[in-house]
């Protein structure tokens, strides 16, 4: 399809230049062509905002821009342009006028021309059909028309688009239904409807086609008689194969037109609007309530299930409110909760708070429906649910306090009212002046908090460095219980670097005489490590004691005296000494 | 030692303390004012008289919390039920959200979220939580973040302290300590890095907003009906004025952000 270019336009004094194109100037009602915005000297704007064009539906596709430079002659030069770019698809046939647009390019207003598009009615194309079916033609007002879209071909094609103007037409509320499982399933996207339709072949005048079918349910709010007209289908139909490749052809068909005739409701059922069923066939119904056994302003939950082919896509329980015999016992709430909708059933479910102590049941209803079968208003009775209302404790206002509650003063004395779930409950106002840092990001960025976090990590990384790298014995020292603590001592031996065996062992000798409190000149291995267990010590750290002890007196009268290694024994004491309790 | 675990638990309990705001305050008399119009909002019989009274409740109250003079889950559940009751149901589950997550294990919280995300017109189909995943796991699902973190720093400070200890005595139940205390400070920990890293969240507060595929209105509708207000989503960017969510149910569009909220 050649491009037609028919607005030229200003030319600003920075060498601005817009011009806007079509694809073509003749085309088929239904057929997607291109419309674009060519903005030369600037790869930057906004997204110019086109206005509803009669007749046509505009569908924005993307920009692209591009720069290009070249260098000659001793000097160089850039173009820069952007593209914004629109699809245009017509729905309905005449000569349909583009008009003159506003376009703001950096502060700049530039003026399109106004131009025309020719749109034709598509015509029958062999080996292509497309059908709109319906399974009767008399409709009831609020009865769900299901409507199937039917397309036939013979040959390769691909990019189907279908347009259906009906959809935008607001004699209807049209809903997709789920084609039937075990089939190809495609998705569509029509008129800004989701759509799943199923491929499968079928024989049609003896010749075998592949067919894509969807169907749609239309309900309709208005009496009448309603004549859709055809829709249409572009597409692209493989034309030849040439050598490896295959071209196409695109192509716009169009359907059958059917025609509705929607009837009004009897008067009898229009008079029942808004508390009226519509069903497909004749309808009954459940109802159950839970629980059975209830304080005055208690919460329940009230069910009601009505089976049979009642039309989901129009069904809502009228309003419990509308009984009177329900709204004279029971606090009934305007808010509830939508119908929920199962195989061949829909049931409601609804709170409400006995308001009298008397009543000893749900009282039974009454439901209208109308029968689309046989075009007649029926009833079906919701059945009494038996209750029993307990006494209530709650008798004074201040009892009612923060519990969901009030009463209010009538012409008869006083009434409860409940406060439905907490929605009128609101927290006393002193709570509200509570301050604290409620959002995540003021959490996370509180310096008092980082703050917090950190110290104690810089606080254990400080002592540790000091007690691997500095002075082991200082620290020792800092962190010594009293003066009882060996550590002291062994910083002093360390300091005067005089760790031979006999001051190690004179220095031990002196300190364990102090830590177990003993006067005696002298104190056997033995009774020291009594000591030892009875200052509540570990039997293997007194054990160890013992052992060293021993060996001191081993060493003594041994004939080689320097058997022992002072330093060793300084270390090991100090490491048995630290283990004491 | 003594000095330095003084030092840290006065410096815990001073965070720990919540700062409230005077009685005798200018936002005091601005919550009692909002108090006074829900009050006789509910007394009212007409109801666009008594909207009217609701939303100016809503308004008092949300002024309050614009000033970043007061945030608590509180004064969001009033909030929440102010804009409920004068039918603004996006803000009202904006606000029951926030409050959510001030006060998690609040149940007239949890109560009238739950009948206001009924009330959406839109039932966008939504993870059930689970149950026994809540009850087990309470610590993350009914403590307020706040509250997560204050713990978590009194935890590093007695993990450190104990870590302090155990250079230098080496008893048995100091390590038990440490051991204890590491595992529950490794718990909170990702308790809190689950929270950090969830992407943002946020409600439809618009009455109706269409879903776009792109991020401009040219581009073509993501979903054939138009998003209605209290819509819950999470954001997964956000680029032009324009929001990339994902629905409770998993699907995505583009929204403006005009039109919607952030909790935080």
């Amino acid at each position: 399809m050649s491009l037609c270019l028919f607005f030229v336009l200003l030319f600003s004094a920075s060498g601005q230049s817009v011009r806007a194109s079509v694809e073509s100037s003749e085309v088929y009602v239904g057929q997607a062509f291109e419309f674009r915005v060519i903005i030369e000297g600037t790869t930057s704007s906004e997204v110019p905002e086109l206005k509803d064009i009669d007749g046509i539906k505009m569908q924005y596709k993307g920009t692209s821009s591009s720069m290009v430079s070249s260098f000659g002659n001793g000097s160089s030069s850039s173009s820069k342009t952007i593209i914004y770019s629109w699809t245009f698809t017509p729905y309905r046939k005449g000569t349909l006028s583009i008009p003159s647009f506003s376009i703001d390019v950096n502060g700049t207003i530039f003026k399109t021309a106004s131009g025309t598009i020719l749109v034709k009615d598509p015509e029958t194309i062999e080996g292509f059909y497309l059908f709109l079916e319906t399974d009767k033609e008399d409709f009831w007002v609020g009865e769900p028309i299901e409507l199937t879209i039917k397309w036939l071909f013979s040959s390769s094609v691909s990019n189907p688009i279908f347009n259906l103007p009906f959809i935008e037409s607001g004699l209807f509320s049209v809903e997709s239904q789920e084609p039937q499982q075990g089939n190809d399933v495609y998705k569509l996207n029509i008129n800004g409807l989701e759509v799943l339709a199923m491929q499968s072949a079928q024989i049609y005048k003896g010749e075998q086609y592949s067919s894509l079918l969807f169907s749609l349910t239309l309900i309709p709010a208005e009496s009448g008689l309603i004549n859709i007209e055809p829709i249409t289908l572009a597409f692209d139909s493989a034309e030849r194969s040439n050598g490896f490749r295959t071209s196409y052809k695109s192509l716009v068909i169009p359907s059958n037109p059917i025609d509705l005739n929607i009837k009004d409701l009897p008067a009898e059922a229009q008079a029942l609007e808004g508390t009226l069923l519509l069903s497909d066939g004749p309808l009954s119904v459940v109802a159950e309530a839970t629980p059975l056994k209830v304080h005055i302003g208690d919460p329940m939950t009230y069910t009601v299930k009505i089976n049979g082919s009642v039309t989901p896509e129009n069904v809502e329980l009228p309003s419990l409110s509308t009984f009177e015999q329900m709204t004279e016992n029971f606090s009934i709430p305007e808010r509830r909760s939508p119908g929920k909708v199962h195989d061949d059933s829909v049931s409601f479910s609804q709170t409400i708070r006995v308001k009298n102590s008397h009543i000893d049941s749900i009282p039974q209803l009454e439901l209208s429906y109308f029968d689309i079968q046989t075009g007649t208003v029926n009833t079906v009775n919701v059945p009494a649910i038996p209750l029993e209302v307990l006494e209530t404790n709650i008798v004074t206002s201040k009892d009612l306090e923060s519990t969901g509650y009030t009463v209010s003063e009538t012409k008869d004395g006083e009434e409860l009212i409940s406060n439905e779930e907490g929605l009128l409950f609101n927290f006393d106002s002193e709570l509200l002046l509570h301050k604290s840092k409620g959002k995540k990001s003021s959490i996370i960025k509180d310096s008092l908090y980082i703050f917090l976090f950190i110290l104690p990590i810089v606080l254990y990384l400080t002592l540790l460095i000091y007690r691997k790298r500095v002075k082991i014995p200082k620290v020792a020292q800092f962190f010594a219980r009293d003066n009882s603590d060996f550590g002291n001592v062994y910083s002093k031996i360390i300091k005067e670097n005089k760790t031979d065996i006999e001051r190690v062992k004179t220095e031990i000798t002196k300190y364990l005489k102090e830590y177990c409190s003993m006067s005696e000149s002298y104190s056997s291995p033995d009774k020291i490590f009594q000591r030892l267990l009875d200052l509540g010590n570990d039997l293997e750290i007194s054990n160890a004691v013992q052992e060293l002890l021993f060996s001191f007196e081993e060493s003594e009268y041994s004939r080689d005296k320097k058997s022992l290694d002072g330093l060793a024994v300084l270390n090991n004491f100090y490491s048995l000494s630290r283990e004491f309790s | 030692m003594k000095k330095i675990t003084l030092i840290l638990l006065s410096l815990f309990t001073f965070i720990s303390c919540s700062e409230n705001i005077s009685r005798d305050s200018e936002e005091f008399k601005i919550i009692q004012k909002s108090e006074e119009y829900f009050q006789k909002a509910l007394l009212l019989e007409n109801d666009d008289e008594s909207n009217e009274y609701f939303y100016r409740s809503a308004s008092l109250l949300d002024e309050l919390i614009s000033s970043q003079k007061l945030d608590n889950g509180y004064i969001y559940y009033n909030a929440a039920n102010s804009w409920m009751n004068s039918g603004n149901l996006g803000k009202a589950i904006l606000n029951y959200r926030k409050a959510e997550r001030r006060i998690p294990s609040n149940h007239m919280v949890r109560n009238n979220l739950s009948i206001a995300r009924l009330s959406v017109e839109n039932q966008i189909e939504r993870n059930k939580d689970n149950a026994l995943l809540k009850t087990l796991l309470f610590i993350h699902y009914d403590i307020s973040l706040e509250i997560r973190v204050s713990l978590t720093i009194g935890l590093v400070a007695i993990f450190f302290s104990t870590a302090s200890i155990c250079l230098f005595k080496k008893k048995k139940y100091i390590k038990n300590i440490l051991i204890v205390s590491a595992l529950i400070l490794l718990g909170f920990s990702i308790s809190i890095c689950i929270d950090i890293l969830k992407p943002d969240e946020g409600i439809i507060i618009y009455k109706e907003v269409t879903a776009r595929k792109g991020d401009s209105d040219g581009y073509e509708r993501s979903f054939s009906q138009d998003l209605t207000e209290g819509v819950e989503f999470s954001i997964i960017s956000e680029r032009n004025q324009w929001y990339y969510i994902e629905l409770t149910d998993g699907n995505t569009c583009w929204i403006p952000k005009e039109s919607a909220e952030l909790v935080d």
